[in-house]
């Protein structure tokens, strides 16, 4: 067999991994080359999440009405890499690479190699996600949990779900919400024609072991930081504060906020990092970086990759259960909060892994050129929005 | 996977919760007690301490 014919095997056999690689590689790089910019500077709420962590290394509790794990592991990255820039991202960086090779996983398993590798790709350009996963903040530590948490529970592993589910739970409380996802997402897997008491039975089991699973992990991590940091008395006493503390937050006005309505169709976006630098004759020059803005292309499609899904879900497919179910739930569970209090546009990062599967599971049943059309869309979109511009560090 | 699997399952975690936590606990009270503590003069209302005895 000759170098070339081995090559062509090789790739034919191992194509769509060897462009996973490909794809974590150009990502992770992508991160490393911007995780300096802005080096001493801290963009969106790293305002609140670097102090945080550097409360965690002096020993102080604070901002106690998010958990205490992804403030931990910049806590650990500022120690071993020293208080900067780098280390304060590096937590983000690493698990929001590794979300896309969750999601490939996970995509693999219950539907088909294709469909996990455009997945991956639509998770890597989506810009809100990149965005997120470059700055230092707690949402895509506990949503690449969640994937985690996911993968187990497609292997019918009820209680190391749940306990994944607590540790995302630490990292953000709202991951909560994938306990009732478990639960639905069993509930819509019993046969056609099952009654309704079944149903109810498989629900209610995977309900129990997920909860309870997710229940003593979360309690018991919180119990350990309230001990180690005299935070509180006892966990309980923990979550009654956050309770109290999201209470305390109110609802804006409709027209001033970014509802969940708003998510899927378009929105101004936020600035997270605005600079000025005087350019001579008095001339100020406004730049806004990291913006707060998803990729239109890819979230675009979900109009047309939802009711796509709708048949594949009535034919009992898996993947489509599984993601329709957790982008519909936890969009309900954002759009019931968001009467009670602010919901921000960068919560939509819980569902952006699930959209991105059943955008690629629409756009692998087009011609190939349509999907290399929209791939194209979509990194043209994700460079159009990159965080960074070079431009205000020119000065 | 059967009910029964998932029982020893919870088992099995609830237990390695149960030792990560108790030890946790063991080794906060064991270094606070060998850590001197910062003594922190407590400051009474009307009675300010003098900042400055200059």
């Amino acid at each position: 067999m000759t170098a070339r014919a081995r090559l062509r095997a090789v790739a034919a056999r191992y194509g769509y991994e060897l462009s996973l690689a490909l794809l974590l590689l150009v990502v992770l790089a992508a991160h490393l080359a911007i995780s300096e910019t802005p080096r001493d500077a801290r963009v969106f709420d790293e305002a609140y999440y670097v102090p945080a962590a550097r409360d965690l290394i002096t020993g102080i509790a604070t901002n106690v009405e998010h958990p205490p794990l992804a403030k931990g592991l910049i806590a650990l990255s500022i120690l071993a890499f020293g208080d900067r820039g780098i280390a304060w991202r590096l937590p983000s960086i690493l698990f929001g690479t590794v979300a896309i090779l969750l999601l490939y996983l996970l995509t693999r398993r219950l539907a088909d190699k294709k469909t996990a590798l455009l997945a991956a790709f639509l998770l890597s350009f989506e810009s809100l996600w990149f965005v997120h996963a470059s700055i230092a903040m707690l949402d895509v530590v506990a949503v690449t949990l969640g994937l985690a948490a996911l993968l187990l529970l497609v292997r019918g592993e009820w209680v190391w779900t749940g306990a994944v589910v607590g540790l995302a739970m630490l990292a953000k409380e709202t991951m909560a919400v994938l306990v009732v996802v478990a639960a639905a997402y069993a509930a819509l897997q019993c046969p056609p024609g099952a009654s309704a008491r079944r149903t109810a039975r498989e629900a209610g089991a995977v309900l129990f072991f997920v909860g309870v699973a997710a229940f003593v992990v979360f309690m018991a991590g919180l119990q350990i930081y309230d001990s180690g940091y005299d935070a509180f008395p006892t966990a309980f006493a923990h979550v009654a504060r956050m309770v109290r503390h999201n209470r305390a937050i109110a609802a804006p006005a409709f027209s001033d906020a970014v509802h969940p309505w708003q998510w899927f169709s378009g929105f101004t976006p936020s600035g997270y990092y605005v600079t000025s630098t005087a350019t001579g004759n008095d001339l100020k020059r406004t730049y806004v970086q990291y913006m707060g803005q998803p990729n239109l292309v890819v979230v675009l499609l979900i109009w047309l990759a939802l009711p796509f899904s709708m048949p594949l879900v009535k034919a009992r497919d898996p993947n489509a259960m599984l993601h329709v179910v957790l982008f519909l739930v936890s969009w309900a569970f954002f759009a019931a909060v968001a009467f009670a209090r602010i919901t921000y546009p960068y919560y939509m990062l819980a569902l952006i892994p699930s959209l991105c599967v059943l955008v690629a599971v629409f756009l692998s049943r087009l011609p190939r050129a349509v999907i290399l059309t929209c791939c194209v869309g979509v990194v043209l979109w994700f460079l159009a929005w990159f965080p960074v511009n070079l431009l205000a560090y020119a000065h | 996977m059967s009910p029964d699997v998932q029982w020893k399952r919870l088992a099995t975690l609830v237990t390695i919760v149960f030792v990560v936590l108790v030890a946790s606990l063991a080794w906060i009270s064991w270094h606070r007690a060998h850590t001197p503590r910062k003594v922190v003069p407590m400051l009474i209302p009307g009675n300010p301490p003098v900042r400055n005895p200059r």
